[in-house]
């Protein structure tokens, strides 16, 4: 897609067009960022399609081809792949395991368990496996 | 596998540590009791080979998954056995030992090193742990989701 950008000086007049032949999850997430000043995921819950702003979610897995979001109640299914939404999602979501990704704002604490895996506790109260050699990955964010 | 290879070398690296540490103690010890004392021209060589071999049953305790408590002692305790028996047999070969009482001691040696791996490995991870929870209270404290 093309994407042209116009200085303006006046800040009430800003806004921003989007011109395509389809409303796609891609265009859904961009209006989100842009309306909302945070990222929209667009997730399918019982069916429906449901906006959902990327700092409800606790974790993202993937299980039998599909992606599941995990909200504080809520799971919600999302057409991404998990490396797609490594690449989308912003510094807070890593990888920590091979089909997981977690929001590092959600972990309240962790605790080493066997082979230097982690087991993280989050602030709901579940609790997800860290493996190994994404442990390293999760110190490197935290600036460790 | 990469991550494998990975740590079986991070391994690797330790298990020399420990034993070259141990074969010191021994020569150290040998030689104020008996005022001389000689290693043989194999023996770093023979300790690598040794190290890599000892870390290639880790295999079995490697596991991305969570395993039941009862499934993790079965294999830590076939790990134990046959980590043993490998280095009793890289001993035999390497010529570490030639009677029961040098046999004894490589015994005694290998189950002290055993042990300490494991320590240094549950120091570290409890490192890692208290530093990781550390950074999370400070980073979840900057920003509110």
């Amino acid at each position: 897609m093309k994407v042209t950008f116009e200085k303006i000086s006046n800040k009430d007049e800003e806004s921003a067009v989007i011109r395509a032949t389809e409303k796609t999850e891609q265009i859904i997430t961009a209006m989100g960022l842009l309306e909302n000043g945070e990222q929209i995921l667009l997730g399918t819950l019982n069916g429906e399609k449901v906006p959902c702003p990327v700092s409800k979610i606790f974790y993202i897995e993937s299980v039998d081809e599909k992606t599941f979001m995990y909200l504080e109640n809520d799971c919600l299914e999302v057409q991404f792949k998990l490396y797609e939404l490594e690449d989308i999602l912003d510094q807070r979501f890593f990888r920590c395991s091979k089909s997981m990704i977690c929001n590092m704002k959600k972990i309240k604490s962790v605790k080493v368990v066997e082979n230097s895996k982690m087991r993280a506790t989050l602030v709901n109260g579940e609790t997800i496996i860290i493996s190994r050699s994404y442990v390293k990955e999760l110190k490197r964010r935290l600036g460790l | 596998m990469k991550k494998r290879i990975k740590m079986l070398f991070e391994q690797v690296l330790l298990v020399s540590f420990l034993i070259n540490l141990a074969v010191g103690i021994e020569g150290v010890y040998f030689w104020i009791k008996d005022g001389e004392f000689y290693y043989r021209a194999i023996l770093p060589f023979s300790v690598i080979i040794g190290s890599i071999l000892t870390c290639l049953p880790s295999g079995l305790i490697y596991t991305e998954e969570v395993v039941k408590p009862a499934v993790r002692s079965i294999r830590i305790a076939l790990h134990a056995v046959i980590t043993c028996a490998v280095i009793m047999l890289t001993g035999y070969v390497f010529k570490w030992y030639t009677n029961f009482n040098e046999a004894l001691y490589v015994f005694v040696a290998f189950v002290v090193i055993y042990i300490l791996v494991w320590i240094v490995m549950y120091w570290l991870g409890k490192s890692d742990e208290k530093a990781i929870n550390n950074a999370l209270e400070l980073y979840n404290g900057t920003g509110s989701e």
